[in-house]
């Protein structure tokens, strides 16, 4: 019986080594890839035929970009909408990634640290570079709120950085460990179901309520992803 | 003037409506608990990690000053600092209402 931590293996699918570097195009390489296109595909599919009144096609991507759009003005604000495909092609990259990690065979790289590390890194290096872009000196309020008094500053201030450079980890670490515990409890239980013989149909019914769960999360988790990401670029835009 | 039959079968009916109104709210306990575990989750998450940041700023930034364990304690502390920080930030809004 395979380990059920096999899955998460990175293999690379092209080698590529530069100076010693590893720069392969590996599976997690691929699962990006196949969820990038996926993305681009459909809406260009769905949006072929661009009407006033929407059909059955039209309305899936149009439903989702007002769920999009009602959340970043809700959460941002006003100012916040033209940042709006940024947060859009998050939501759409992780979840699209999520779902698509729970088919057989395929590669889930939200369950990669490096990954989604990667990713939150560059959406607060976004949130940074707006907030110095959008209100210049000013962004140094973020480490030193309003009414707090000069004498505090030492202890105020790197407590405010700390808390800023946390962000991205938590929000990797939500994201990570809920793809990852998901996966390996998929795995063991389908162990048992081929182990456990003629009387595997028990943790069968399990797996397949798990996987309707499963796909749950995978939306919940990029929607609480999204949100944070909203709720940090605020912060960003105006201080506490 | 109602029969006693008739009060029976409504003493009945008002049972079994009570029954129903009872299972309802205990699910409703059941779902506020659940939701309120997953928010707590989150939040420990929030509290890790800043401790986990300030320890490794700290670490480092030992490192680049050669002021080895000074700064690791200073900032260890002050990351439980930001974690609670943060996590007051997210509840703030809940709090509100």
């Amino acid at each position: 019986m395979s380990s059920p931590l096999e899955q998460f293996e990175i293999k690379p699918v092209i080698p590529f080594h530069v100076r010693g570097i590893d720069l392969s195009f590996s599976n997690s390489s691929l699962a990006m890839l196949i969820t990038a296109l996926f993305i681009i595909v459909l809406f260009m599919l769905c949006l072929r035929k661009r009407s006033v009144v929407p059909n059955l096609a039209q309305s899936v991507p149009e439903a989702l970009y007002e769920f999009i759009y009602n959340l970043v003005k809700t959460n941002v604000g006003k100012e916040g909408l033209k940042y709006f495909s940024f947060i859009f092609c998050l939501f759409l990259f992780i979840a699209c990634g999520n779902l698509f990690g729970l088919f057989p065979y395929s590669f889930t790289f939200t369950s990669h640290v490096a990954a989604v590390g990667a990713l939150s890194c560059l959406a607060l290096l976004f949130n940074i570079s707006i907030g110095i872009y959008r209100r210049k000196f000013g962004y140094l309020r973020t480490f030193l709120p309003k009414g707090i008094p000069y004498a505090l500053a030492p202890l105020v201030v790197p407590i405010e950085a700390i808390s800023l450079l946390s962000k991205p980890f938590s929000l990797t670490v939500r994201l990570v460990a809920n793809m990852t515990v998901g996966h390996i409890m998929l795995k063991i239980l389908g162990g048992f179901v081929v182990s456990l013989g003629l009387l595997g149909f028990v943790p069968l019914i399990f797996q397949s309520l798990i996987i309707i769960f499963e796909m749950f999360i995978a939306i919940l988790q990029a929607f609480i992803y999204t949100v944070l990401s909203c709720i940090y670029l605020g912060d960003a835009l105006r201080s506490h | 003037m109602k029969k006693p039959e008739d009060i029976e079968a409504l003493n009945k009916k008002i049972g079994a409506f009570k029954k129903k109104e009872a299972a309802k709210r205990k699910e409703a306990v059941d779902d506020a608990r659940s939701e309120n575990a997953l928010t707590g989750f989150q939040l420990s998450i929030e509290l890790v990690a800043g401790v986990f940041i300030g320890a490794a700023m700290g670490y480092f930034l030992d490192l680049m000053f050669g002021t080895r364990p000074i700064l690791l304690c200073v900032l260890t502390v002050l990351g439980g600092a930001a974690g609670v920080l943060n996590i007051y930030r997210s509840t703030k809004e809940e709090f509100k209402e």
